[in-house]
């Protein structure tokens, strides 16, 4: 499984540096010491950057969903117009079709790599139910769920297998 | 060597010490001796001679006191270093795993790898550039996706309104808007969603040759010939069977259709055989058996079989039909019959098939509402409903639903209304020997003979006459509700 979820993250790349370098743009400004900051390396921290633990719940709420948000936003905007024009009305045109077919690789790519690794996931949950306020508790739990569940789904390659879905759904 | 260096020291201040109170002992007794000299003496010169060496003794002395205190800061400078390098030769922890020369910042946590000054600098850890060109790189990909997207904004409108006309299930709507498009759009601009749904709904309807034609147009023979375009080559290959089978089956049944006359069990004997028909070589010709069966309903029909025989003939046509691509041929019938011999079940499945390919199919919302007319206790009201349905979702100028709303108001009682449906129905599509006798039946129940007669007599120019049923009611044998539900399919 750590094989194929390393091959999608490679296959995927584009949204890997993209994913880490959120993170990373995160713990910069959290002020927590990133330990690596390579976003392309050969096991199951590629496109996370080694970081300790944010210590306090918004940090870790934070690491865990702006890259998300920012990932998520990205692949609707950078899919929309390819998903509709090439893979929806399948418009033939040679520059738009390569256009638009690069633009959805960003997409995929963008949407695979959104979600944080399961460490640093349970650690948001950690964080923000036990250390967190009531109000954070009730403003964080959709993206709690989202991320929490997410993490989950990249790490066993089901956002891959959706991803894929998708397109033969649009195609079809 | 730094003890030794200590030693020395020391060795020296003791010396300096002692040579200290040897020259006061010296200077006490010497004071002493020059004041005895002095008063054995009494002499000015000596006394001055005096005074200058107690002078230099004493400048000697102040030398001296100087130096060991000197000594003494250099000894106390030396001890502190002893005690610092003592201290590192004690500190047993771990060094950071960075720099490897200062000690870990424990207080993180027992096993903190790093030191204070290396966690400082890892917080602003560089950020890679790759990330943030990788960003850029999206962003001027998108932009210029979006810039080769802007020429097709007016084809993209077009095709989108007819793709979600087509996946609302209004086909018509959606096969002429794509047919338009398709005309007249450029090669690079042609939208393979356009094309392929028009296909699709031009088998679905049975506009099969146009179809083909589609087909040919977009796709060139390699292109057909690629495993994920099969399905349209099939197209092109049945399609030209079904020419195939018709032109055969047509010179058969040429006569029934022309309203000629036949010898029926001849044209069913010679419909069956298409089943083993063989070219000259002993191939099969491959009718099809859809049509074979449907146009055997076809004379059945001509001959006014009962309505259970007619759909036992056209359920034959529907399991000849295994992909379900020619239902267009007698799904409208077969609905229908279900619902003259009352089987509710069997009319409301055959309606959502046809609702299923398309909405704007008024003739499945007549089969449904059929069933009511047909009802052991017509149901006008529910005849309504189901019609209201048919002329909200029929297609443009498709007023087929009229008749049936003008039956549904007659049964219902309202014959004013059933006539104003019917002079507008006139008015706007064709006559028929079925709508003119309907309508000259509607006028006879509002007691306008007038139209009456106008009716019968354009049917009689047309050579045809007036169904009994009409004049039965005229003559008052039959109620208006038995008029409009006898199953013979004149009215």
């Amino acid at each position: 499984m750590t094989g194929l979820y390393i091959l999608i993250k490679y296959l995927t790349f584009p949204g890997a540096l993209v994913r880490g370098m959120w993170e990373q743009a995160v713990c910069r400004m959290c002020k927590v010491p990133v330990e690596d900051n390579r976003y392309l390396r050969r096991d199951e921290m590629i496109s996370h950057v080694e970081h300790e633990f944010m210590p306090k719940a918004q940090g870790a709420f934070a690491i865990c969903f702006v890259p998300f948000f920012f990932n998520i936003l990205g692949a609707i905007l950078f899919g929309t117009i390819p998903a509709v024009m090439l893979l929806y009305l399948q418009f033939r045109g040679l520059f738009l079709g390569i256009t638009c077919a690069v633009s959805y690789w960003f997409a995929i790519s963008l949407f695979i790599n959104a979600f944080p690794l399961v460490e640093d996931a349970l650690n948001m949950v950690d964080k923000v139910y036990h250390k967190g306020n009531i109000l954070q508790k009730i403003i964080y739990t959709p993206g709690v769920l989202i991320c929490f569940a997410g993490a989950y789904l990249e790490k066993y390659c089901l956002t891959f297998v959706f991803a894929v879905a998708l397109t033969l759904g649009i195609i079809a | 060597m730094d003890e030794n260096k200590r030693d020395e020291i020391q060795s020296e201040e003791e010396s300096v010490n002692t040579d200290a109170s040897v020259t006061g002992e010296e200077t006490a007794q010497t004071e002493e001796a020059i004041k005895e000299t002095a008063d054995e003496a009494g002499t000015d010169g000596l006394a001055q001679e005096l005074e200058e060496l107690r002078d230099m003794f004493q400048q000697e002395l102040d030398k001296a006191t100087q130096e060991a205190e000197n000594q003494e800061t250099l000894i106390q400078e030396l001890d502190e270093i002893q005690e610092t390098h003592d201290e590192v030769e004690e500190f047993t922890g771990r060094l950071c795993e960075i720099c490897e020369s200062n000690p870990c910042a424990e207080e993180y946590g027992e096993d903190y790898p790093y030191c204070q000054e290396c966690r400082n600098a890892m917080k602003k850890y560089p950020m890679r550039a790759s990330g943030i060109l990788m960003t850029l790189l999206m962003i001027a990909v998108f932009i210029a996706s979006a810039v080769a997207g802007t020429e097709y904004i007016e084809s993209f409108m077009s095709v989108s309104e007819y793709a979600a006309y087509y996946d609302t299930g209004r086909l018509m709507t959606a096969l002429n808007g794509y047919y338009a498009y398709n005309s007249s759009a450029e090669s690079d601009k042609i939208s393979m969603k356009a094309v392929k749904d028009s296909i699709e709904g031009f088998v679905k309807t049975g506009y099969v040759s146009d179809a083909t034609a589609l087909i040919e147009k977009v796709f060139t023979e390699k292109q057909l010939k690629l495993p994920w375009n099969k399905k349209y080559a099939k197209i092109v290959e049945d399609a030209d069977m079904l020419t195939e089978s018709y032109y055969i089956i047509s010179e058969i049944i040429t006569p029934v259709l022309n309203g000629e006359e036949f010898d029926y069990d001849k044209v069913m004997a010679e419909l069956d055989a298409l089943y083993e028909a063989t070219d000259d070589e002993g191939n099969s010709k491959g009718i099809n058996p859809v049509f074979i069966e449907y146009y055997r309903y076809v004379a059945m029909s001509v001959m006014k079989k009962e309505p259970t025989e007619l759909l036992a003939q056209l359920e034959k046509a529907a399991l000849a039909d295994k992909d379900g691509n020619l239902q267009w041929v007698y799904l409208s019938n077969y609905a229908n019959l279900a619902a003259m011999c009352g089987d509710l079940e069997l009319t409301e499945l055959l309606y959502d098939r046809m609702i299923g390919t398309s909405r704007e199919d008024v003739n499945a919302y007549i089969a449904l509402a059929s069933y009511y007319r047909y009802a052991d206790t017509p149901d006008a009201d529910k005849m309504l409903e189901i019609l209201e349905d048919a002329k909200a979702n029929a297609y443009r100028e498709d007023i087929s639903y009229m008749p049936y709303m003008a039956i549904a108001y007659m049964l219902k009682g309202e014959g004013a209304v059933a006539l104003e449906t019917m002079e507008q129905y006139m008015s706007m599509s064709g006559y028929t020997v079925q709508t003119c006798n309907l309508f000259a039946l509607c006028a006879l129940y509002n007691g306008d003979e007038e139209i009456y007669s106008e009716m019968k007599e354009v049917l009689e120019t047309g050579g045809y006459e007036i169904s009994p049923l009409v004049e039965k009611y005229r003559k008052d044998k039959i109620t208006i509700t038995e008029a409009l539900t006898d199953k013979g399919g004149d009215i």
